[in-house]
C-alpha cells in the first residue's frame, strides 16, 4: 500500500509543476503589458512606469521570473497584489476558511445523498421510488448552480424564511450554498451507486453468499454496497473538481466572502498575482485530494494495489 | 412498429430535438419570434409580471424577458457549439495521437491531460479569461481549452482500444500506410464516443458561459446573455422572480435536452451499455 | 420420507415463460452417499442443484414446482427465513468458478468466519483451513481471493461449505475451472471428507471421469429429464440408455488403440422451446422406434437402476 502511495505522489509532483507553468505563463505572457493592469489606466509618467517595472521585477527575462515565482512560492510568498500592494497570501489567508468550509460541507452532503439515495434506488429497483430517485438525480445534475442558487434562496429564504441567503459567518449560512452544490454533484453519484450495486448483485459471489445462508441485510450492506463503492469513489474525485468550480459560483450567488469571490474580483481587477496564487493553491489542493481519492480507492479494492 | 408506438417510444428524444430546433430558430432569426427590441428601455413597463402582452414579464428597464431571452440565444449557442467544435477537435486529435502512437507520444499526452485536468472545471477557463481581453471569441477560446482534456482522455482510450483490434494488425501487416489506417479505420471508430461527448459538452459549455456572465466575467459585447439576465434578476428575486427564473428554466431545459440526445446517441452507437 | 433418505426430490419442474427447462425430476440422496448428476450444458443439471437450495427464488422469471424433501420438510415451500437456516447449516454448496464465488474485497479468513456465524473465531478458521488441506492457514486467512490460486480458492469454498457442519454438500462442477492435477486433489479431498464425516454429496458435472472417481450412483440428465439412474459400477460397465451409451463411447480409452475418429453423438441438445414430442432424445438416437416419436418414456426398472427408454432392449446399431 505504501508503494502505491509513493508512486501516486511521485506522479503528482510533475503535474503540479506543469500546472504552475501553465498558470504563470498564461497570465504573464498573454495579457500584453501588465504595467497597464497595475496602473489601471490612470495616466502615468515614464518614470512612474519604470518604477513599477522594477518594483514587480517585470524587466527580467520571463523564464527567470518563472523561477523566482516558483522559488518564492515554495517559501510561502506569492508576491504582491497589483491592487492593494499588499502580500497576496495575507488576503488569501483570511478568505480561505469560508471556502474550505463550503467545499467540505458540500462534499459530505454529496456523499450522503449519493450513497444513500443510490442504495435506496438499487434496493427498490423498478419501483416508483427508484424512478423518482432517478428523475430527481437527473434533474439535479442538469440544473446549473446559477439557477438552483436563486431558486433555493427564493423558496427557503424569502418564502419560508428558513435559512439566510447571504453571508459566510454562521453555520446556518452554509446550508443553502452547500445544498445547492450537493444537489448538482450528487446526481451522477446517485446513478452510479445504483447501477454499480445492481451490477454487483448479479455477480457469482452473491449467489454463493446466499447459499451460505447469509442474510439479505448483510449481503446488501457488507458485500454489495462495499463492492459498489469502488467505482463510486473514483467518480467522487471527478465531482470534487466540479464542486470546487461550483464553489466559486456559489460564493457569488450567496454573497459569501471566500476564495471564489476573491478570485472573481481579482479577475475583474486584473490583479494577476492574486489570480495566480488562488488558482495555484486550488490546483495543488485538488491534486493532493485526488491522490487521497486514489489511496481510498486502493484501500477499498485490494486488487488495485498490485498495479 | 406502428407510427403511434414509434412516437411514444421516442417521445423524449423528439421533444428534445424539437426544443433545440426552436432555440436554433431563436438564434438565427430572432425577429421572427418576437417583435420587441431587447435593448430599448421602457420605464413605464418596468417590473411587470407575466401577462398576455409580456408572456414572461419585464425586467427593471421595462424590457420583455421573452424578447431578451430570444435575442440572448445566439451568443449562448455560438459559444456552446464553437467551443465544443474547437475543443473537441483539438482534444480528439491529441487523444488519438497519444492512444494510437503509444510510447513517448502517449506519455506526453497523458501528462498533458493530467496537468490540464489538475485545474478543475472552471479554473482552466478562468485563467484565460483573466489573461485575455473580454470578447466573445476569447471566451470561446477559453471554454474550448477547458473542453480539451475531456475529449483527449476519451479519445485516447478509444484509440488504444481500436489499436488492439485484429483488423488493425492485419492492415499493418499487409503494408497499409499508418496514415491511411488512421484515416480510414481509427477515426471512424472514434466518431461514436466523440459525438456522444460533444452533445453533452455543448450543454456544459453553454452553462459555463452563462455562469461566467453571471459572475460578470463574460464578454463585454454582447451585453445581453442568459447568465447576465439571471444575475440582474437576483436582486429582485423575492418579488419579481421572473427575471431570474425564466432564463434559468431555459438553460436547464437546454441542458436536459442535450443530455437526452447524448444518452440516445450513446444507446445507438454503443449497444454494449445495458 | 423414506427411512435413511436425506434428500428426496419429487417432480421438480422448473420453467421459464412456459418452456420447461427441468421436467418432473425425481431422485433421492441417502446419508453418506455420493450421487452424481451427469449431463451436457443445457441438460438442466445446474438448475436442479440450485433449486434444491431455493437459489432460483431470486430469478423472477423462473417457476419452480415440486417437492424437495429434507429433514422432514419441503424446502420448496419453506419461507425465506427458515430456508436461510437450512442453507450453510444443513446443506452446503460449492461452485464452478471458485475465485468468482468469493467477495473480492474481503479477506478469505473473514469470509470463512462469516459462515461460522456466532461460533466464529480465528482458531476455528485456521482449523477449517487445515482440514481442507491448506498449509500455512494463518497466512492464507489474511489474503484476498485474487492472491490465491484457483485450486486453493476451491478448498476455501469447501471450508466455507463445511463450516456449518452440513449433512449434504451440493457441488456444482467443482473441478471444471481447475487444472487436471488440481482436479484430482480436490476430488481426493471430497472423497476423504465424505468418509470422515459421513457427508452426502450431490455432485453435478459433465465430466464422466470426475463422476467415475467419486460417484456411488449416477443420474443422467438430458434436456431437462432424468433418462437413467444406476449404481456407478453398473453404469460404467453396462449403460442402459442410448444416450449414456453414446456418452461412454465418446470417451477416449487408454487401454485400446484409437481406431479412426471418436464416435460422437450426432446432432445437439435442443433448446427448451424446441423440444421434440415424445422422447427428447429420439432425433439423435440410433434405434428410435415409432413410439419414441409420440410417447415420452417413463423411468422403468432395469437391472439395479432405472431407465427411461422404449428401445432399451433393442440392440445398438452396428458402427
Amino acid at each position: 500500500m505504501t508503494g502505491f502511495a509513493l508512486r501516486r505522489i511521485a506522479i503528482g509532483i510533475p503535474v503540479i509543476l506543469g500546472v504552475t507553468a501553465i498558470i504563470f505563463f498564461v497570465l504573464r505572457v498573454l495579457p500584453g503589458s501588465p504595467v497597464d493592469a497595475i496602473t489601471q489606466g490612470t495616466p502615468t509618467t515614464a518614470a512612474e512606469r519604470h518604477n513599477i517595472i522594477v518594483e514587480f521585477g517585470l524587466d527580467k527575462p520571463v523564464l527567470s521570473q518563472y523561477v523566482s515565482f516558483l522559488w518564492n512560492a515554495l517559501h510561502g510568498s506569492f508576491g504582491t497584489s497589483f491592487e492593494t500592494r499588499e502580500p497576496v497570501l495575507s488576503q488569501i489567508d483570511g478568505q480561505a476558511g469560508a471556502t474550505v468550509q463550503l467545499a467540505a460541507a458540500a462534499m459530505v452532503l454529496t456523499v450522503l445523498l449519493g450513497v444513500g439515495l443510490g442504495a435506496l434506488a438499487a434496493l427498490c429497483r423498478d419501483t416508483p421510488v427508484d424512478a423518482a430517485v432517478r428523475a430527481v438525480s437527473m434533474l439535479g445534475s442538469s440544473v446549473p448552480i446559477i439557477v438552483t442558487g436563486p431558486l433555493l434562496i427564493l423558496v427557503f429564504s424569502f418564502t419560508v424564511h428558513l435559512f439566510p441567503a447571504n453571508g459566510s459567518g454562521t453555520p446556518a449560512e452554509l446550508v443553502l450554498p452547500a445544498v445547492a452544490l450537493a444537489l448538482f454533484s450528487s446526481g451522477v453519484i446517485i446513478r452510479l451507486v445504483r447501477n454499480s450495486m445492481l451490477e454487483v448483485a448479479n455477480q457469482d459471489f452473491v449467489v454463493a453468499l446466499r447459499a451460505k445462508g447469509t442474510g439479505p441485510a448483510r449481503i446488501w450492506l457488507r458485500h454489495i454496497l462495499r463492492n459498489a463503492l469502488v467505482p463510486a469513489v473514483t467518480m467522487l474525485g471527478v465531482q470534487l473538481g466540479g464542486l470546487l468550480s461550483g464553489a466559486v459560483i456559489a460564493e457569488t450567488v450567496f454573497g459569501r466572502q471566500g476564495l471564489g469571490s476573491l478570485l472573481v474580483t481579482s479577475i475583474q481587477d486584473k490583479d494577476y498575482p492574486m489570480v495566480q496564487a488562488i488558482v495555484l493553491i486550488v490546483a495543488t489542493a485538488y491534486v493532493v485530494l485526488n491522490i487521497g481519492v486514489d489511496l481510498t480507492y486502493a484501500w477499498l479494492d485490494p486488487r488495485v494495489r498490485a498495479s | 412498429m406502428t407510427r403511434l408506438s414509434w412516437l411514444r417510444a421516442h417521445l423524449l428524444v423528439l421533444a428534445a430535438i424539437a426544443f433545440l430546433v426552436l432555440l436554433a430558430g431563436w438564434a438565427l432569426v430572432p425577429s421572427l419570434f418576437t417583435s420587441g427590441s431587447p435593448t430599448a428601455v421602457n420605464p413605464v413597463a418596468s417590473l411587470l409580471g407575466p401577462s398576455a402582452q409580456y408572456p414572461l414579464g419585464t425586467d427593471q428597464y421595462g424590457r420583455s424577458i421573452y424578447t431578451e431571452l430570444v435575442y440572448g440565444t445566439r451568443p449562448a449557442l455560438e459559444v456552446g457549439v464553437a467551443a465544443t467544435l474547437l475543443g473537441g477537435v483539438t482534444g480528439s486529435v491529441i487523444g488519438i495521437i497519444g492512444g494510437y502512437l503509444g510510447g513517448w507520444a502517449d506519455l506526453l499526452v497523458m501528462r498533458l491531460i493530467d496537468i490540464l485536468l489538475a485545474l478543475p472545471g472552471l479554473f482552466l477557463a478562468l485563467i484565460f479569461i483573466a489573461a485575455l481581453p473580454r470578447t466573445l471569441p476569447n471566451e470561446i477560446l477559453a471554454i474550448s481549452i477547458a473542453s480539451v482534456p475531456a475529449f483527449a482522455r476519451v479519445l485516447r482510450g478509444q484509440a488504444l482500444q481500436v489499436r488492439s483490434l485484429p483488423f488493425i494488425a492485419a492492415a499493418t501487416v499487409t503494408g497499409v500506410r499508418r496514415g491511411t489506417i488512421v484515416w480510414r479505420h481509427v477515426i471512424p471508430n472514434c466518431l461514436a464516443p466523440a459525438s456522444v461527448l460533444a452533445a453533452v459538452n455543448v450543454g456544459v459549455a453553454i452553462v459555463v458561459a452563462a455562469s461566467l456572465s453571471f459572475l460578470g466575467l463574460g464578454p463585454s459585447e454582447p451585453v445581453l446573455d442568459w447568465g447576465a439576465l439571471i444575475a440582474s434578476g437576483e436582486g429582485y428575486i423575492d418579488k419579481d422572480w421572473w427575471i431570474s427564473v425564466f432564463p434559468g428554466v431555459t438553460v436547464t431545459l437546454l441542458v436536459i435536452a442535450v443530455s437526452i440526445i447524448g444518452d440516445r446517441l450513446r444507446d445507438v452507437m454503443e449497444p454494449a451499455h445495458g | 420420507m423414506g427411512e435413511g433418505t436425506l434428500l428426496e426430490v419429487r417432480d421438480l419442474t422448473i420453467s421459464h415463460r412456459g418452456a420447461g427447462l427441468v421436467r418432473d425430476v425425481s431422485f433421492d440422496v441417502g446419508p453418506g452417499e455420493v450421487v452424481c448428476l451427469v449431463g451436457e450444458s443445457g441438460s438442466g443439471k445446474t438448475l436442479t442443484g440450485r433449486a434444491v437450495l431455493g437459489l432460483l427464488r431470486y430469478a423472477s422469471q423462473l417457476r419452480v414446482s415440486g417437492t424437495i424433501g429434507f429433514g422432514g420438510r419441503d424446502l420448496n415451500s419453506l419461507p425465506e427465513r427458515e430456508l436461510r437456516r437450512v442453507r450453510g447449516a444443513q446443506i452446503g454448496m460449492i461452485f464452478q468458478d471458485p475465485v468468482a464465488a468469493l467477495d473480492p474485497v474481503i479477506r478469505v479468513g473473514s469470509q470463512i468466519a462469516e459462515a461460522l456465524g456466532a461460533r466464529r473465531s480465528a482458531a476455528r478458521v485456521t482449523e477449517l483451513l487445515t482440514q481442507v488441506g491448506i498449509t500455512d492457514p494463518e497466512l492464507r486467512a489474511r489474503q484476498f481471493p485474487h492472491e490465491i490460486s484457483g485450486g486453493m480458492c476451491q478448498r476455501v469454498l469447501i471450508a466455507i461449505a463445511l463450516a456449518g457442519q452440513p449433512r449434504l454438500l451440493i457441488a456444482d462442477e467443482p473441478t471444471t475451472a481447475l487444472d487436471v492435477t488440481i482436479q484430482a486433489q480436490v476430488l481426493d479431498l471430497l472423497a476423504a471428507l465424505r468418509r470422515e464425516r459421513d457427508l452426502s454429496v450431490l455432485l453435478i458435472t459433465h465430466d464422466l471421469g470426475v463422476a467415475a472417481q467419486l460417484a456411488d450412483r449416477i443420474l443422467v440428465m438430458y434436456a431437462g429429464s432424468i433418462v437413467e439412474s444406476a449404481p456407478a459400477a453398473q453404469f460404467f460397465a453396462e449403460p442402459a440408455h442410448p444416450y449414456s451409451q453414446g456418452l461412454l463411447r465418446a470417451v477416449p480409452r487408454v487401454d485400446v488403440p484409437l481406431a479412426g475418429r471418436l464416435p460422437a453423438i450426432p446432432g445437439s441438445v435442443p433448446e427448451a422451446a424446441d423440444r421434440p414430442p415424445g422422447c427428447p432424445f429420439h432425433p439423435r438416437c440410433d434405434r428410435a422406434l415409432d413410439v419414441c416419436r409420440t410417447r415420452p418414456p417413463e423411468l422403468e426398472p432395469v437391472a439395479s437402476g432405472l431407465v427411461a427408454c422404449h428401445a432399451v432392449n433393442v440392440p445398438a446399431a452396428q458402427p
